[in-house]
């Protein structure tokens, strides 16, 4: 059984919130704040994070990079905010997703859905950029010095679909549909941020990409 | 335009008034001083003539004398020459026909034994001619006096007074002109301010340069009032954008709510559901009102995100994921060839709900879009959103595109529920991106919904 954990201040939204989620079937976790959301996160993980950006005392931002150090747990934001300065301020803090207040109900549990149904097996076993061997179905990215590189269960995704695709150019469309597994009112900046994200952690020199590659008003393409 | 026209009529009364006063300066000037100069001149020559005359009498008397040699002497002495009449015998020592010199009037007046005095053409110059009888020896004596340097005094006068009136005229033109300038310079000022203000530039203000204290009143009403339209603005916006985020958390709260009643929907009695479908229906057009408020509000405070974007794929993208939302059919794209290098710098997410506004739009109101079609000129992408509706009626086509306006044919179709404000979010993102939105006859006999974006001119990334 999945477990959610709902970290969001008003009270009557995290009530509907653990009753819908008990009604799909999910466990549920639930704190009013940053602090007791980590507490209970440290004591029991769960399988996806459900984060309010704007909380009392710590904010959800700083949450958010805290989940991130400790873990690879999939973070889907709930903002009151839709701008995309907030958005990517979201997504840089380490969030795998961000939906915005006031949301339809069946959407974020569909995404809640993809986002656990994604850590699943993919067919590819292994590949290799230049120095760098990725085995995504054991969670391994190491370098052949012996130094491994930390991707989350998103990027794993992210980067195994677009060796999956050999080469081909993939827009960000497809990209949101086959690593994030829902298409909605299609966000680019969520492909932009974890494509950023997984350059700085994979290029030898992230402004000049030699393996994610940009292919201007297309998308993005994987060069192995 | 109307600036300019005062503008010309200042100037033009203020020409006429100078042309006036200096025409009426001219003639009272020009009449007086020939008045006065020519009064003086004929009394000067006649108490000369006056003297002259004695001097002859005293030569008629004297018999001695010569009488040719006295007038040849007299007029050696001055500008004028002498005619003598005596006992019917014209004497002159410079006349030549002296007789048919003197006109017969003069004859007559001097046969009467009175002075006479009249201006004649003398060698073909203007000549006073006096005739002062000297009846105890019958004798009548004539002075010709050239009077033609006193006319080209005058005459000269005349000129200088003309040109320096001309010379008024003028100043007086170009001094309406200025005064005009002066005058309208604020007031163009001030309708440009208001036109850009209304154009949405609200930060317009007038300059504080004006020297005269009316301008200055006008600068500082103009300025306050500016000033206090962009506080009741904001206070608007912000109201609407408070209120909005306040239904946030309720809303949330209500839809996860009717979710959880739906997950156990089995257990309900059918009236319960039906009731329950019902709330459902109208939090999610709630939760649409707002988001689009809010979209609105945040248009306002600017918060804008501009991206240089390829026109086919992102609106390849915006189609596939609105349909996909709103349930919608397969929809006809088609891409014209020029599309292809495309780019438009937008707001993805704005641009996005452009699409899905206009798809719904057609949905609702128009049977389903029937095609959209992309296409691009030098400077624009056009994109066609077509349905087999009815169509809209033409006194209906901008105010579609207002808050809350629902057409005629619409409100009357109980089964139409939209927010009221789909087609104004439209007309409002796009604006952001400098572009339009209007509505027109479909060729297929529907409407036409026609976006246009100015193609970006940047290279994209």
């Amino acid at each position: 059984m999945a477990r959610i954990l709902i970290i969001e201040d008003d009270d009557r939204i995290r009530a509907s919130l653990r009753l819908m989620s008990e009604g799909e079937g999910f466990d549920v976790d639930d704190a009013a704040n940053a602090e007791d959301g980590l507490n209970l996160f440290a004591n029991r993980a769960s399988d996806v994070v459900l984060l309010d950006l704007m909380l009392p005392g710590m904010s959800g931002y700083e949450a958010c990079r805290a989940l991130r150090a400790a873990s690879d747990v999939p973070i889907v934001i709930l903002s009151a905010r839709v701008d995309t300065a907030d958005v990517v301020a979201g997504l840089e803090a380490g969030a795998d997703d961000y939906i915005t207040k006031p949301f339809v109900p069946e959407e974020l549990i569909a995404r809640v859905r993809a986002h656990i149904r994604r850590r699943g097996s993919t067919t590819l076993e292994s590949f290799r950029l230049g120095d760098l061997r990725v085995v995504p179905n054991e969670g391994i990215a190491l370098r052949d010095s012996g130094t491994p590189v930390h991707l989350t269960a998103t990027e794993y995704r992210l980067l195994t679909e677009l060796a999956l695709a050999g080469g081909k150019i993939l827009s960000r469309e497809d990209i949101l549909e086959r690593v994030w597994g829902y298409d909605y009112f299609g966000d680019g900046r969520l492909v932009d941020v974890h494509i950023r994200r997984l350059r700085t952690k994979i290029e030898p020199d992230p402004a000049n990409p030699t393996y994610l590659q940009t292919v201007r008003g297309a998308g993005y393409k994987l060069v192995i | 335009m109307a600036t300019i026209s005062l503008r010309r009529r200042m100037s033009f009364w203020f020409a006429a008034g100078a042309a006036i006063l200096s025409i009426l300066f001219v003639f009272f000037t020009y009449f007086g001083v020939r008045h006065v100069v020519v009064t003086q001149r004929q009394s000067s020559d006649l108490r000369q003539s006056f003297l002259n005359a004695q001097v002859i009498r005293g030569a008629i008397s004297n018999s001695d004398s010569s009488l040719n040699n006295v007038l040849r002497e007299l007029d050696s002495n001055t500008t004028s020459v002498s005619i003598v009449n005596i006992n019917g015998t014209w004497i002159s020592a410079n006349v030549a026909n002296p007789r048919t010199t003197i006109p017969p009037q003069m004859l007559l007046i001097a046969a009467s034994h009175n002075v006479s005095r009249q201006v004649i053409t003398y060698k073909n110059q203007p000549t006073l001619l006096i005739g002062i009888p000297i009846p105890a020896y019958h004798a009548v004596f004539y002075e010709l006096d050239n009077i033609n340097d006193l006319n080209r005094t005058l005459e000269l006068m005349l000129l200088i007074l003309c040109a320096s009136a001309v010379a008024t005229t003028l100043a007086g033109l170009a001094g309406g002109w200025i005064a005009a300038r002066r005058l309208t310079t604020p007031l163009v000022r001030a309708a440009q301010a208001a036109r850009e203000i209304a154009q949405g530039n609200l930060t317009t203000r007038l300059p504080q340069e004006f020297s005269s204290s009316e301008m200055a009143v006008l600068t500082e009403s103009f300025n306050d009032m500016v000033s206090q339209l962009v506080e009741r603005l904001e206070r608007d916006a912000r109201f609407a954008s408070d209120v909005s985020h306040e239904l946030r958390s309720p809303l949330t709260t209500l839809a996860t709510s009717v979710a959880v009643m739906r997950q156990s929907r089995t257990d309900l009695e059918p009236e319960a559901f039906a009731a329950l479908e019902l709330l459902g229906a109208d939090v999610e057009t709630f939760q649409t009102l707002v988001e689009d408020l809010l979209d609105m509000t945040r248009n306002e405070a600017g918060g804008i995100y501009l991206e240089n974007v390829a026109l086919v794929e992102l609106v390849q993208q915006c189609v596939r994921s609105a349909s996909r939302r709103l349930g919608l059919e397969e929809i006809n794209l088609s891409f014209d060839p020029t599309t292809t290098s495309a780019f438009i710098k937008v707001d993805r997410r704005r641009f996005e709900r452009i699409i899905a506004n206009l798809l719904e739009n057609a949905r609702r109101y128009g049977g389903g879009a029937t095609s959209l079609s992309v296409s691009t000129d030098d400077h624009s992408a056009f994109i066609d959103v077509d349905d087999a509706g009815p169509g809209v009626p033409f006194e209906e086509r901008e105010r579609i595109f207002d808050r809350f306006y629902r057409g005629v044919e619409a409100s009357n179709r109980t089964e139409v529920r939209g927010t009221g404000l789909g087609l104004s979010l439209v007309a409002d993102h796009i604006a952001r991106f400098h572009g339009t939105v209007a509505v027109l006859d479909s060729p297929a006999g529907g409407a036409r919904f026609r976006v246009t974006v100015p193609l970006s001119e940047e290279s994209p990334e």
